[in-house]
């Protein structure tokens, strides 16, 4: 028993940082807060116009296959 | 008030069959998630939109190959996310190097709140740090509605390996948002950071 209390407090620090570590990626918590980020960025793209570049794009070839 | 993309597009569809047609009005209703999807691979937003205007025109071209009634949005996906990897191989095999520095905050799409600027290039960010496949798999399931099937047949792998993409992802993600941190700090480490 010949470790320090301070010795302790940095190995038992350094045990629960890896719990915690092999724990948390896991937790559905930090799951459903990725998901939302990931809707609300993806949302937010997802709800502007259709820019005209496309649209006059379909156009032309529209005009193409007619010809 | 008038939808201008309906206007728009009623203006040529004159000379259409009514299949043709419909397949234009669908593909027209999907772009907008498609470029949602095509930012989130690409690290540029020229690019992404580049991407897309090349999805629309191999898609057009192809328009006969698809079968109307089925998932249009998949099937556009698919085309988008094959080109991308494709031209992927090809920039790799010529060896360029991808900047994505700097540049990248300046090209973020405009989010709603003043708030939330920060929080989508932080995740605009941590994205582009994942590998490409992981990426793409947890924004087709993530995101973009799609089943584990679904994302299945688009990145053509099995379900298994989709879902270890998206679980690697996460854990990635949340490494890389900090989130982990937060809640390490939180589990009551008095450290002091």
């Amino acid at each position: 028993m010949a470790i320090s209390d301070e010795d302790k407090g940095k190995k038992a620090k350094g045990s629960s940082k890896l719990k915690a570590a092999s724990r948390t990626p896991q937790d559905p918590e930090v799951f459903d807060m990725i998901g939302r980020r990931l809707r609300d960025y993806y949302d937010d793209v997802a709800k502007q116009p259709v820019p005209d570049r496309f649209l006059e794009l379909l156009r032309k070839l529209d005009k193409k296959g007619e010809e | 008030m008038t939808d201008p993309n309906a206007k728009r597009s009623a203006e040529s569809a004159a000379a259409m069959t009514p299949e043709q047609h419909q397949f234009r009005e669908h593909m027209i209703s999907v772009i907008p998630k498609l470029r949602a999807f095509a930012l989130s691979l690409a690290s540029k937003s020229d690019y992404a939109d580049d991407l897309v205007q090349e999805t629309l025109m191999k898609a057009w071209h192809h328009q006969t190959d698809f079968e109307p009634g089925t998932n249009m949005k998949a099937w556009l996906f698919t085309i988008l996310r094959n080109e991308y990897f494709s031209q992927l191989r090809k920039r790799k095999r010529k060896r360029e190097v991808e900047d994505t520095d700097g540049e990248l905050i300046n090209q973020l799409a405009t989010p709603a709140g003043q708030e939330s600027h920060l929080d989508m290039a932080d995740l605009r960010q941590a994205m582009l740090q994942l590998p490409d496949d992981q990426r793409e798999a947890i924004i087709l399931v993530g995101a973009s509605g799609f089943s584990y099937q679904e994302v299945a047949e688009i990145t053509q792998v099995a379900v298994g390996t989709v879902k270890s993409r998206v679980n690697r992802a996460r854990v990635r993600l949340a490494a890389l948002l900090g989130m982990e941190t937060d809640k390490i700090n939180s589990a009551g480490d008095d450290s002091g950071h």
